[in-house]
């Protein structure tokens, strides 16, 4: 395994952990489709879990690492899309079990 | 979140939309297209694999076939040599010589394919450069794809003036997308799945397009400058500075061309001079070029392939009767400069191929993400015009360009197989399929009353096009799983792998009903 992938590899795992915190206590989403089980971040550790998130692109361009910078922002917008659609699939399918 | 005054968000929500709207099909087609054409390379190894996979020029061997090809043809065709690893691997050699066709710079010369490990010619083709393309079968699948994404397959200049247009519009609906939308960050999770259509819609089209921001404005800058370079500013500055003649622009932008010196002369070793390049930079020779084979003055020209870490490879410059370094230049010019240095960052942008595989799957994803973002758009602009019959129109367009587009995309491969073995021109036959199916999707969108119903049936009949895939590469000659195993070659069970995946998913989404697209007011617009 070459080093920008071993780089890419770590620092997506760094990101991605408190990228699922974020997008499933979002006040926003939750709001949206009334899932008052989980409950909603503060700003505080939306602003926390967000530097997490952020923490490894920045350490990838102190590093000089320009092609696991690129790798590592292209993998987390594709998986933060991605997981956004996983989390809206699995929210349609409680509403829909959800007793009336 | 930027603040803006109502009319202004009004304002800038029209240009928004009437960009995307105006131009979103083919945008979607030239998207769709670019995000196929990432894996140009791994498609062309997938449809015409040597029994030996490798992408390197080898270390010994290039002297004695460079030497053997230039005494099998005309020596005018010395004038200018280039050679890389293609196709597969093979390696593509083209002697030629700078000439006019209908009064328009045009090579002409003759290429030969060799093998890599054998360096036996594989293939030897002769004449004008575009016609010489139009022969090559190992490159036929991956070409038809790049050029449906740079040029629509128009003649130049008019379809890469198009992209170039489509490229600005995209860039237009990115800027005017980021200031219109007011809760970028807060609306950065929220993908509501309910009855209302409407919202359903807008949701999917703000996450996908605020996700994939960046990426959009990269790739459409990238993409505008790529189309609008060739078409337009190269010609434009030639006539400008240089009298229309675009090869001495292209020589002086270049930089250091060597004193003419038109006496006959040895040529050096190319396996030594590879073998230098190979030592000062860490990274495999790429690109090799050479100026003026057999005469004092020949030069020879190496890009790299960029080292491990880096964005770009490196230019080196040698003396070709010599052998001898002459120096490390940048790509444009002779001496670093800030011009150079953005001038080298747009391919790796665009192409995404700076990092091997990791790299290329990244921007297959977001290329991925921004055809969805288009075609999301679209429909959200149609939704919410439902009750106007030229609207609906539009819709039902959009569903034929969103889901025929892919048919007949995967109609080519099968063409691409099937051709050798009937004996026919293998890129008559891909173009003249495409045609095809692309008329057959708009003969059932025209049919099909019901959009949903529409969505099923060409989204199954692509399915069924992938699943065949694999089985007819292999029918028509290919290697099979055991032998690709045994030679190594990696990418084409990869790849059939990849496709029996997507055909299984397109077949099974054919079963799931879209809340959007079962809208009791799209479902009955006629066609």
């Amino acid at each position: 395994m070459s080093h920008t992938a071993i780089d890419v590899v770590v620092s997506l795992l760094i990101s991605l952990w408190p990228l699922l915190l974020l997008a499933r206590h979002d006040p926003k989403r939750l709001r949206s489709i009334r899932l008052h089980q989980l409950k909603p971040h503060v700003r505080r550790t939306r602003q926390f879990y967000s530097a997490i998130v952020l923490l490894p692109g920045i350490v990838l361009i102190a590093l000089d690492d320009w092609p696991a910078f690129l790798i590592w922002m292209g993998g987390l917008i594709a998986s933060g899309w991605l997981l956004v659609q996983m989390l809206a699939v699995r929210a349609a399918v409680a509403i829909k079990k959800k007793p009336r | 979140m930027i603040e803006l005054s109502k009319s202004r968000t009004k304002e800038l929500l029209a240009i928004h939309g009437w960009s995307g709207v105006l131009l979103g099909l083919l945008l979607y087609a030239v998207i769709l297209t670019g995000t196929i054409a990432v894996f140009a390379e791994q498609i062309s190894e997938w449809s015409s694999p040597l029994s030996h996979a490798t992408d390197k020029l080898p270390e010994k061997g290039i002297d004695a076939a460079l030497r053997k090809a230039t005494s099998e043809v005309d020596p005018e065709f010395h004038e200018d040599i280039f050679f890389f690893s293609d196709a597969a691997g093979r390696i593509r050699m083209f002697l030629h010589k700078d000439d006019k066709k209908d009064g328009k710079p045009e090579a002409r010369g003759v290429e030969f394919d060799l093998d890599p490990k054998t360096l036996a010619v594989l293939d030897r083709r002769e004449g004008w450069a575009d016609d010489i393309s139009e022969i090559n079968v190992p490159k036929a699948l991956a070409d038809f794809f790049v050029e449906l994404h740079v040029s629509l397959h128009l003649p130049d200049p008019w379809g890469l003036l198009l992209t170039g247009v489509l490229g600005l519009a995209m860039l237009v609906a990115a800027v005017t997308g980021f200031l219109v939308h007011r809760h970028l960050i807060r609306e950065l999770f929220t993908l509501r799945r309910k009855k209302d259509v409407l919202l359903t819609r807008r949701d999917a089209h703000v996450v996908a397009g605020t996700w994939n921001l960046p990426f959009s404005f990269i790739l459409a800058f990238t993409g505008s400058y790529f189309s609008f370079a060739s078409a337009f500013a190269i010609p434009a500055m030639a006539m400008v500075a240089f009298g229309g003649d675009q090869e001495k622009l292209i020589e002086t932008v270049v930089g250091a061309p060597a004193v003419e010196n038109k006496t006959a002369a040895a040529f050096g070793n190319i396996d030594a001079m590879l073998a230098d390049v190979r030592a000062r930079s860490g990274s495999e020779p790429g690109f090799v070029s050479i100026s003026h084979y057999g005469r004092a003055d020949a030069q020879v020209t190496v890009s790299t392939s960029p080292r491990e870490g880096k964005l770009v490879g490196q230019t080196y410059l040698y003396k070709g009767d010599t052998a001898a370094f002459i120096q490390q230049k940048p790509a444009l010019g002779v001496v670093p400069s800030l011009g150079n240095d953005l001038f080298v960052l747009m391919a790796p942008l665009h192409f995404g191929n700076f990092a091997g595989l990791w790299s290329k799957v990244a921007w297959f994803a977001l290329g991925f993400a921004g055809a969805y973002v288009t075609l999301t758009g679209i429909l959200l602009w149609t939704t919410r015009r439902v009750d106007q019959p030229g609207w609906s129109k539009l819709a039902r367009a959009a569903y034929w360009m969103g889901y025929g587009l892919p048919l007949a995309l995967a109609a080519v491969p099968l063409a691409r197989f099937i051709a050798p073995v009937l004996g026919l021109n293998v890129h008559g036959t891909q173009n003249w399929t495409f045609i095809a199916a692309a008329l057959l999707s708009s003969v059932v969108a025209l049919i099909v009353r019901d959009l949903n119903t529409l969505r099923r049936l060409l989204l199954g009949a692509t399915g069924v096009a992938l699943l065949l895939m694999p089985l007819l590469r292999w029918l028509c000659g290919g290697p099979g799983w055991i032998a690709a195993f045994d030679g190594g070659l990696v990418t084409v069970i990869a790849f059939d792998l990849a496709l029996l995946v997507a055909g299984a998913l397109c077949v099974m989404s054919v079963r799931r009903a879209l809340p959007m697209a079962t809208a009791p007011a799209l479902k009955v617009q006629p066609a």
